[in-house]
């Protein structure tokens, strides 16, 4: 976009009053590759392309979107959004002040550096490895989901005038594994990704990967169904983050908190989990799958402590809902696209490490279950009911673990669950996965260590416990 | 705007044999309310192009939402190595435009494109002022009204030319309720084709006894219990059972219908249909590929009668197309659309009074991770009322229900007469089901 575009475009948005003004461009090419059914599926590419303007006045917001980059359509646009307000011009857009990313999250190798047809191969390998776990295995469907993503995001304020670029590029595999006997099937997958480019591919042991989701799915075809009922449940690291995602990431939002629709609201200081709780949203963390060096409001990303040894010490903010909280935007305003009007959104979330080992946990447990895989789940922030479906579940009875079960959904309260985390692992991690909510569908990474909650409600097909 | 001639012609030269374009344009008109102040307002004028084309016969695809002649070369290079290793396709399924009729639609509505911006921003500031003095616990209210245009041209070089457009109106609101002691959230939406006939009071009522009537809930007792599922929620299972009846995914042998078709499989109470050809919103006279689209009936009194077919599963099976093609991906497969179950004689009290004691759910939560397509199993979060003595008796809350979606409807004991077009997309009306797990939470 030509600075003398976004300028007239921006100038004209602002002449009714709107004390700020945000042009959001976004170039986004997204490069699929899966083989399926035994196949190469589907070799495709999607462009993403267009731009969002957002004017505010106060607590009134007005937001436009077209795919039509011309300054004729762009400034027509502004005229529309301009006549939502009806005051005298307080701002003007002058010289825009260069901001550019760091390198922190850059590919080492561009996707283009690896052909298709390696892609291909690669994808290959994993299917061979599903199909020879066990002739069960009815599928085996392998994707590269690769992105690569330019914004620029101009912003007139007070004592503000920028423009910030951001390039952000992912990389994501993920084999998907049906197991099949009797009319019944069972489902694994393994899914990493990260914010790196084609080096993510010599990284990441796929074969392996694929293996173990073809080694579950068919475990799952003969595990007897999941007790249900109130027990202690062991959750484990990387993508059973998800419960503090759902629990308790949706509820620190911004938009909830701002809207007094969140349990965490005037909460700040207070105690609202166990002492050995640490809970952070960071999107520095370098090539995080959650990370970008801005967020889609030109705000640098931060490592934000949102709860220390138990108490809450921060929340997620942009600058819309930063305005009714009075608290300044915290690099978290995000959106799916130029589509989203964009607001407080998750980056990578997880809980920080504990000092007990995951087998200190098993063992000081009498009865329970150990989840390590998810489907994932989801919360309403207001009254924080939420739930999750844990697809990879162990029985454990005295300390040792009991054999697989079939999947079981664990519902509750977050502010509920928070307090009952007795014990925490050693061993965080983080896992990518895609986060839908009101701006759309975000790269967002769930994260903790293995961790043990004293009681958690358990909705199983077998009996009650 | 891209020149279309220009597309074809480009295609032609790149030497892509067959060649079509969906272009896609849509307009939307959003406000929302925050207690008694507008807080959004949203417009966009947006569109899109899809193509697909044949080179050295196979398939190949490009998606983009830059519809502008500077795309054009990019958007062919990228469909020419989509078709490198795209799969074979027969270039009839590039059809011929003179060989179908096609039926009428009617969710296009013109009195509702004419609406000022002013008379949807009132509206959701009524039904935000009105909610919260319905009743004093109705602590915040934030309603969205919003329009939207959508139009597809589907133009392939074998004449076919083929256009259709929507409009629709959402009225959503969400709320927050607290009587000091707990705190309630509530939702509510309908879809609107006729502004005038919208009735307000009605909805706004609908929002608040949803939200309220949640006060004083608790749980119940694990085991087994008669259900009745509400609108939204037999919509939210229906998801799993519409891949089903895909004829791809039976040719996989992943259907979890394979090998029930014509046989009773799920009550004779139940009957569901596909209803492409209406006025509901998703309605479409043609499919993905341009082919027809037309009314059937997929399960017949409990007894599913057939799969759905694209182009390419329907040659492979020596069947029609059933109009049923959705391109995913670089691929069209068969999705049905627009179901809908029959609706019963009961209303929603003599359902209650039928079933006598039982759950009645209106909420159920992780569709999207607890609800397994390919087994028909679930296990989800519920909420609504315990029916006592064929009444609605008190609120119930935190629990979850698990079962199977072929086992489950095969046990639906009563229909409703109380249907509902959902967001799902599925037009079900409420449903009484036997017996289901139920998991309660000791309080």
């Amino acid at each position: 976009m030509q600075k003398q575009t976004a300028r007239a475009v921006l100038d004209a948005a602002l002449r009714t009053g709107a004390d700020f003004a945000e042009l959001y461009v976004q170039s986004k090419k997204s490069h699929a590759i899966e083989i399926n059914y035994k196949r190469v599926d589907n070799v495709s590419t999607r462009v993403v392309y267009g731009a969002g303007l957002r004017l505010m006045r106060g607590l009134r917001q007005v937001y436009g979107y077209t795919s039509d980059l011309s300054e004729r359509a762009l400034t027509a646009l502004a005229d529309k959004l301009a006549a939502s307000f009806d005051g005298e011009r307080s701002l003007s857009a002058g010289e825009f002040a260069e901001i550019k990313s760091s390198d922190v999250h850059a590919p080492a190798k561009e996707h283009a550096s690896v052909s298709t047809e390696r892609k291909i191969e690669y994808l290959k390998r994993g299917e061979s490895a599903m199909y020879a776990v066990s002739p069960l295995v009815v599928n085996a469907r392998c994707a590269i989901g690769e992105t690569d993503e330019t914004v620029e995001i101009f912003t007139v304020k007070a004592g503000v005038c920028r423009v910030v670029r951001d390039r952000r590029v992912h990389t994501r595999v993920m084999a998907i594994a049906t197991a099949g006997k009797d009319g019944a099937f069972e489902v694994g997958s393994f899914s990493p990704g990260l914010s790196k480019g084609a080096e993510f591919y010599d990284e990441t042991d796929f074969e392996a990967g694929a293996r173990e989701a073809a080694e579950d799915a068919v475990a799952l075809l003969d595990a007897p169904e999941c007790p249900s009922g109130n027990m202690p449940v062991i959750i484990g690291n990387k993508f059973g983050g998800v419960l503090f995602h759902e629990a308790c990431g949706h509820p620190l939002e911004g938009t909830a908190i701002s809207h007094n629709t969140s349990p965490f609201a005037g909460k700040i200081g207070q105690k609202v989990a166990s002492d050995i709780v640490t809970a952070i949203d960071d999107g520095t963390i370098p090539h995080g799958w959650g990370s970008e060096c801005f967020d889609d409001e030109g705000e640098p990303s931060t490592r934000n402590v949102l709860i220390e040894n138990g108490v809450l010490k921060s929340y997620m903010t942009d600058t819309f809902d930063g305005r009714r909280m009075n608290a300044a935007p915290t690099g978290a305003c995000r959106r799916e696209s130029y589509k989203y009007l964009p607001t407080t959104r998750m980056t990578n979330t997880y809980i920080a490490s504990g000092k007990s080992t995951p087998e200190e946990i098993i063992k000081a447990t009498k009865y329970g279950l150990y989840c390590v895989g998810f489907n994932g789940g989801s919360v309403d922030p207001t009254t924080d009911k939420f739930n999750f479906t844990s697809s990879k579940t162990y029985l454990v009875k005295d300390g040792k673990l009991a054999g697989l079960v079939k999947a079981a959904s664990l519902v509750g309260f977050g502010y509920d669950i928070l307090p009952k985390i007795d014990m925490v692992g050693n061993d965080a991690e983080c896992a990518a996965c895609m986060c839908g909510a009101a701006s759309g569908s975000l790269f967002v990474a769930v994260g903790q260590p293995t961790l043990r909650v004293a009681e958690m409600t358990v909705g199983g097909k077998g009996e009650t416990v | 705007m891209i020149d279309v001639k220009k597309l074809f012609a480009a295609a032609k030269a790149e030497g892509v044999a067959q060649f079509e374009a969906r272009i896609t344009s849509g307009s939307k008109l959003s406000v929302t309310t925050f207690n008694d102040e507008q807080e959004n307002f949203t417009v966009a004028d947006d569109g899109g192009i899809k193509i697909r084309g044949l080179a050295d016969g196979k398939c190949g695809v490009f998606t983009s939402d830059r519809v502008d002649d500077e795309i054009i070369p990019e958007a062919l290079a990228a469909l020419k190595e989509s078709a490198k290793y795209g799969n074979p396709l027969d270039p009839d399924f590039f059809i011929d435009g003179s060989a179908y009729k096609y039926e009428k639609v009617n969710n296009y509505h013109p009195e509702l494109a004419a609406v000022p911006a002013e008379r949807y921003i009132a509206l959701a500031k009524e039904i935000t002022e009105k909610a919260r003095k319905k009743d004093k616990r109705m602590e915040l209210v934030i309603a969205q009204v919003e329009y939207e245009y959508g139009a597809v041209v589907h133009v392939n070089n074998n004449g076919l030319n083929v256009k259709r457009e929507m409009n629709m109106l959402t009225v959503f609101a969400q709320s927050k309720a607290s009587d000091g002691a707990e705190v309630q959230s509530g939702m509510w939406y309908e879809f609107v084709s006729d502004l005038d006939a919208f009735d307000v009071d009605k909805f706004v009522s609908a929002l608040v006894e949803y939200t309220v009537g949640q006060f004083g809930g608790s749980s119940v007792d694990s085991g087994k219990y008669k259900v009745v599922y509400s609108p939204d929620c037999v919509a939210a299972l229906m998801t799993a059972l519409g891949d089903g009846f895909s004829a791809f995914t039976a040719e996989q042998h992943m259907s979890l219908l394979e090998g029930k078709m014509g046989e009773r499989v799920f009550s004779p109470l139940f009957t569901v249909e596909q209803k492409p050809i209406g006025d509901g919103p998703l309605c479409a006279p043609f499919d993905d590929e341009g082919v027809p689209c037309k009314n059937s009936v997929l399960i017949d009194k409990g007894v599913p009668t057939g799969y759905v077919y694209d182009l390419d599963t329907a040659k492979r099976a020596g069947v029609k197309s059933t109009g049923n093609g959705r391109l995913q991906g670089a691929n069209v497969r068969p999705a049905v659309s627009c179901l809908t179950v029959k609706a019963g004689e009961l209303s929603q009290a003599e359902l209650f009074e039928k079933v006598g004691d039982g759950i009645y759910v209106t909420d159920l939560g992780g569709v999207g991770t607890g609800l397994n397509e390919r087994s028909g199993d679930y296990s989800l979060q519920a909420a609504g009322y315990v029916i006592e003595n064929g009444k609605l008796a008190k609120p119930v809350s935190l629990i979850t229900v698990a079962g199977n979606i072929i086992t489950d409807f095969a046990d639906i004991i009563a229909v409703g007469n109380d249907s509902k077009f959902t967001y799902y997309g599925t037009t079900t009306p409420s449903v009484a089901i036997g017996s289901l797990s139920v998991s309660g939470v000791k309080q």
